[in-house]
């Protein structure tokens, strides 16, 4: 006859379904070894719940307070690092935007760039129109002449003749 | 009508610190109580528990009502619990073996003093017993030490199978294995 191992502690707690508590008061009442164990389970499991040691007293208004500082500790650790690198992370981003900016206005093609330029030129020049008609005196000009110069150059011209 | 535990651990993941409030109220005591009955210790129980309160703060987006609030807050504090007391054995040894001689197998002072109970020698020897009893549930594994203290807090065999995430027949076998190991302390048959 096989003993009942396992369905002696839920029979004890009245787990078991109106069939199974059945096949084991049963098997109780044939098996004497059986009995006595779960003579002893009851016994035992009446002595845990009557002398169950009792936790030291706590004083709850305490435990909420410490809980609450906890709680704002562990949530403080996340916001002020969140504080702590947000701005870190904008001014990161901010920089890298510029590099990316900067890169982009140097990488950009010279035929670009000069357009940009040229339009400029074209509009400072463009008021010394007359000038070109001396192209030939022009273009042997330094580019990085002052414009003062190129403005009195029909002057220059008129003295070198004179 | 009151909340369920389960509608407020939702209202908790939606940032709602009140609903937080009512459930540490509500589970406080038993939270204290069963960290306490698994490390021993009153300050680590409150830590423990105040930790698996923090946990349930942290993660109760992550609670499904597929199990009982309960069942799942008590795998967390068991779990946390179970875990320092691995993490401190080695402390605990320590102390114990430096402790006033062997504490743990002799009656305190308390018990060994005359009572004024008409049956003194019955009332020392039930709380030699209990002691006694109490000292092997330390003894038990940690499987069956929680499954032993999850029934004595009502839970049934298939919650504690829930927190100790196992299955039914395996706590059964926990609970047989806790008992007949108890049962030589009793002076059993």
């Amino acid at each position: 006859m096989a003993h009942e191992d396992t369905r002696i502690v839920p029979w004890l707690r009245g787990e078991l379904s109106p069939t199974d508590a059945q096949s084991v008061e049963a098997h109780l009442i044939a098996c004497t070894a059986c009995r006595a164990t779960a003579d002893d389970f009851r016994a035992t499991l009446a002595r845990l719940a009557d002398s169950a040691p009792l936790a030291p007293a706590v004083h709850w208004g305490r435990y909420r307070v410490e809980l609450g500082e906890k709680l704002d500790r562990r949530r403080g650790i996340g916001a002020s690092g969140r504080t702590r690198w947000w701005p870190v992370s904008v001014v990161m981003s901010g920089a890298l935007v510029a590099v990316l900016v900067f890169l982009a206005v140097q990488d950009r093609p010279s035929d670009t760039r000069s357009a940009d330029f040229g339009a400029v030129e074209e509009t400072v020049i463009g008021g010394q129109l007359d000038l070109l008609r001396q192209y030939s005196l022009v273009e042997r000009l330094d580019l990085l002449e002052d414009l003062e110069v190129i403005r009195n150059l029909d002057r220059l011209e008129s003295t070198r003749d004179g | 009508m009151e909340p369920s535990d389960e509608t407020l651990c939702e209202q908790v993941a939606a940032r709602d610190d009140r609903a937080f409030d009512l459930l540490v109220a509500r589970y406080q005591e038993r939270a204290y109580r069963i960290a306490w009955s698994i490390v021993r210790d009153a300050d680590d129980a409150r830590d423990v528990s105040q930790e698996a309160f923090i946990r349930l703060h942290q993660n109760a987006g992550r609670f499904q009502r597929r199990a009982r609030f309960s069942t799942w807050f008590y795998r967390i504090l068991v779990n946390l619990a179970l875990d320092h007391k691995r993490r401190h054995r080695w402390w605990h040894r320590m102390r114990d073996d430096g402790a006033a001689p062997a504490s743990r197998d002799l009656p305190s002072l308390l018990e060994r003093l005359p009572s004024s109970d008409p049956k003194p020698d019955d009332d020392a020897v039930r709380r030699q017993m209990s002691q006694r009893l109490w000292n092997e549930v330390d003894q038990l594994s940690p499987q069956q030490r929680a499954a032993i203290l999850l029934q004595l807090e009502g839970l049934s065999t298939n919650e504690i199978a829930g927190v100790l995430d196992c299955a039914e027949a395996t706590v059964r076998v926990h609970l047989h294995r806790a008992l007949g190991a108890l049962r030589k302390t009793m002076g059993a048959r």
